[in-house]
């Protein structure tokens, strides 16, 4: 099998922290700021550039500064088109599966009525 | 990208459900039920054109939606072995406006747990190129972030 598994599991253990899952759903909006991405996050900016630096090493995202001013932007290509398919066909079994758990305890309610 | 290339991968998601195997396996095995957390659920987004369920050996599932109103998503499925309250496991297509994007051996094992049932869904898939669009890889984001997001209600529940 191709070494897709592996790059995933590492793309999940960056994105497993509230914040830095936060930056990263708004910077595949488009690229934002070290303050734009800040601002909602409410820490201090030592800690939103440790974040980024995490998310930077993972190779998530990436970042360049001009003048005072650093933009960060996702790394498309980090998420290679298998990559794709394989987060998408997963998150629809995880739904799918989540419903037939929704689906099974409504029966289960109906048996103790 | 280089045309025909074709992409394997694999990968796993399981669950735990307060229900016993001949519960769960019911709601695989019954096309009424099937339909019912497979299909209806889907959401206002997906309107369900078609869907066919002929649980057997060598019987066939096939299923076509359309997405907000636009692309019509198809499934294929034939079912390889069935192990009454234990196994499943089916070889599938997927199309997007008509052509395949993919096809998948997909294996369910259910397992009793302490009067529950662990499911193990595992999908060995070979993805066909031609969709290699910015909208596919944020689409894949979003999924990403999606089953995450699920992955990490179910460790704190």
């Amino acid at each position: 099998m191709p070494n897709e598994q592996p790059s995933l599991d590492r793309v999940f253990h960056s994105l497993a922290d509230p914040s830095r899952r936060a930056i990263v759903a708004r910077l595949v909006e488009g690229p934002a700021t070290v303050s734009e991405l800040a601002a909602p996050l409410e820490m201090a900016l030592p800690s939103v550039l440790q974040h980024l630096r995490v998310l930077e090493d993972s190779g998530l995202i990436r970042s360049e500064k001009r003048g005072r001013v650093r933009t960060c932007r996702i790394e498309p290509e980090r998420l290679s088109e298998a990559e794709t398919w394989l987060t998408e066909q997963r998150a629809l079994w995880e739904r799918r599966l989540d419903r037939l758990g929704a689906y099974l305890e409504t029966l289960q309610a109906q048996e103790k009525d | 990208m280089t045309e025909g290339r074709i992409h394997h991968a694999q990968f796993s998601v399981e669950r735990r459900y307060e229900a016993r195997p001949e519960q769960v396996f019911a709601a695989w095995a019954d096309p009424e039920a099937k339909r019912r957390w497979f299909v209806d659920a889907d959401g206002i987004d997906w309107e369900a054109l078609d869907y066919g369920l002929d649980f057997r050996v060598g019987g066939r599932e096939h299923g076509s939606f359309r997405h907000k109103k636009k692309t019509v998503h198809g499934n294929e499925t034939v079912y390889l072995d069935i192990v009454e309250n234990a196994r499943i496991a089916f070889a599938y297509s997927m199309s997007l406006d008509g052509a395949i994007t993919s096809a998948s051996l997909g294996t369910v094992e259910l397992t009793s747990d302490d009067g529950g049932t662990r499911l193990v869904y595992t999908e060995q898939g070979a993805f066909f190129d031609g969709l290699d669009k910015v909208e596919y890889r944020e689409k894949g984001w979003t999924a990403l972030l999606e089953a995450l997001e699920s992955d990490l209600r179910r460790a704190a529940a």
